[in-house]
């Protein structure tokens, strides 16, 4: 069954989910149309930012819903006949990791266009000091765990009838771990530390990571074995 | 009856463990002072102990302020109102080199019972008489009674909450660990009765957790000023609340699936690991101070954190609570286990 070396299979799978993206662009416009329209919303109620923790907090915020945005729908294409198809053809553990390498890349990108809209709508004064590579440091390895928590919870999600709320209640705690190291980390380097001075919590951003990434890999192939 | 003695044992701890807690006193100690500035000169203040007994004991009361730990100044008794309440004066002179003073008393009942830093000394004001003679700094230690509390500021009487508190937190995490344990088990075998037993652990996991917030809650209104505080161990409170609460509204949406107790185990091994993720690993990580005791920023309990009295009804309690939790998740999965194969 699973010949294919699993890295072959991983490419294959993150090719396929970008052309299936490509070929309907409007699930990645209404994404960004959502980020957009929530950032807006903190125009009209905020104005201006008064602080640095004020904007911290509503951008890691605005990111995790968008994150629930973009990932909840992660594994619509992979029910019914679909998904008996790929068990047949593919390893679960080759799916999770395409699954988490893909939304982690949308997850970037999300937080980049978030990031540059913050900028337009809400000024640049909390931006003044900002070490800019140790920010998007933080954006990476964030987007990473996000994507891997978001992940397998979507995977849980897809098997239930009722998707709407539940996701929110079944992935938000888990998420607390994670928001609470991004939002310390980059509050550091809103007031320009480096990443090097801010080793502590890259490093727990690192394991985090690590430890999330290895229990949906360890997980995952029991629930795709339905 | 052979088989069931560690019941026996979890009752018998847990009674003890609640009768002690309320039925033995705290040791005495003083509460407050009506001023916490002395002028030099001639001063007069009340003085609120706790079971202090200032009459029943009247004849060998005395008191001095402590200004460093050879010279202390002694105290005039001008009225004994109570057994809790009594009023002093004191000559402050005019060459006092410290501007902070602890308040001693004792009789022959207490011994030695103290405020630390109960007065602070404005050497702007007042007329100081003539000089006053130092008296020197002396302890003494009263009449020994069998089992009191330790007496600590800010917290009083609630020091007996420690050992409910507490084991309910114990009692959380054991459970926990046996629900991560069965959901395990179930992944590796697909035998149904490991998710009963891992969701049964669960929801009385949640029933302790609920109490464990609901008696912390309580005690930081008492102690802190505020029902919910900004606190590394609250978080992890909140985070296994939240997360045992979305586990039985996961299973109850998944009811009619057939895989739903898989999702469940895996739902319930994802957030185990970041439950501890939040209460072991970040605490350590972020260095965030907590109001608990053992860390910083705690004058209540930081100094000795257990003493030998409270230890002996503390660890009773815990492994009280502890069996007890086994013992109700027990009969929970029995239950469950019945339902299961009726319908």
């Amino acid at each position: 069954m699973h010949r294919v070396k699993l890295h072959r299979q991983i490419l294959t799978l993150i090719k396929k989910d970008i052309s299936l993206e490509y070929k309907s662009l409007e699930s990645l416009a209404g994404m960004v149309l959502f980020l957009l329209a929530t950032v807006y919303t903190c125009f009209l109620t905020f104005k201006k930012m008064p602080t640095a923790e004020v904007w911290n907090a509503l951008f890691w915020i605005i990111i995790i819903f968008s994150g629930f945005n973009a990932i909840s729908g992660s594994f619509k294409n992979e029910t019914g006949g679909k998904h008996f198809y790929l068990y047949f053809l593919i390893n679960p553990k080759a799916l999770i990791l395409a699954k988490i390498i893909y939304n982690s890349f949308l997850m970037l990108t999300l937080s980049i266009i978030g990031l540059a809209v913050f900028a337009l709508f809400l000024g640049t004064n909390v931006l003044e000091d900002i070490n800019f590579l140790s920010f998007f440091i933080g954006l990476v390895l964030t987007s990473l765990g996000l994507s891997g928590i978001l992940t397998i919870i979507s995977a849980i999600a897809s098997q239930l009838d009722f998707k709407g709320g539940i996701i929110a209640v079944l992935g938000l705690p888990l998420l607390f771990p994670l928001i609470l190291i991004s939002q310390k980390y980059s509050a550091q380097a809103l007031s320009g530390v480096s990443a090097s001075g801010n080793m502590n919590f890259l490093l727990g951003l690192l394991t985090l990571n690590v430890a999330v990434i290895t229990l949906s890999y360890v997980l995952f192939p029991y629930l795709w074995r339905q | 009856m052979a088989k069931n003695w560690w019941k026996i044992v979890g009752a018998i701890l847990v009674i003890y463990a609640t009768a002690f807690s309320f039925l033995r006193p705290l040791e005495p100690g003083i509460i407050q002072t009506d001023k916490t500035e002395l002028v030099l000169g001639q001063n007069t203040f009340s003085v609120t102990g706790y079971n202090s007994h200032f009459v029943d004991y009247s004849s060998s009361l005395q008191g001095f302020l402590r200004v460093d730990s050879l010279r202390a100044l002694p105290l005039t008794i001008l009225d004994i109102k109570d057994n809790v309440h009594a009023e002093f004066s004191v000559n402050i002179p005019a060459d006092i080199d410290k501007t902070v003073l602890d308040l001693f008393l004792s009789n022959d009942r207490t011994g030695s019972i103290f405020l630390p830093a109960a007065f602070r000394i404005d050497q702007s004001k007042g007329n100081p008489a003539a000089s006053n003679e130092y008296t020197n700094v002396a302890f003494s230690s009263g009449e020994e009674i069998s089992f009191e509390f330790p007496f600590q500021l800010r917290i009083f009487d609630t020091i007996r909450n420690l050992n409910f508190h507490v084991p309910m937190w114990f009692t959380m995490f054991v459970l926990m660990g046996l629900s991560l344990w069965y959901s395990i088990r179930y992944l590796n075998s697909d035998k149904i009765e490991y998710d009963l037993k891992a969701a049964s652990s669960a929801k009385v996991a949640l029933i302790f957790c609920s109490l464990g917030l609901i008696t912390g809650s309580i005690w930081a209104r008492f102690a802190w000023g505020d029902w919910w505080t900004t606190d590394a161990k609250l978080n992890g409170a909140a985070v296994s609340f939240l997360l045992l609460a979305a586990y039985f509204i996961l299973r109850k949406s998944a009811e009619d699936k057939p895989n739903k107790a898989k999702i469940a185990a895996v739902y319930n091994i994802l957030s185990f690991f970041m439950t501890m993720a939040l209460i072991m690993v970040l605490p350590r990580l972020t260095g965030a101070a907590s109001l608990h005791p053992g860390e910083d920023g705690n004058p209540a309990f930081s100094s000795y954190d257990l003493d030998s009295n409270l230890r002996m009804v503390f660890y009773p309690a815990c492994a009280g609570w502890i069996i007890t939790g086994i013992w109700i998740y027990n009969l929970h999965y029995r239950i469950s286990n019945l339902k299961n194969t009726r319908s």
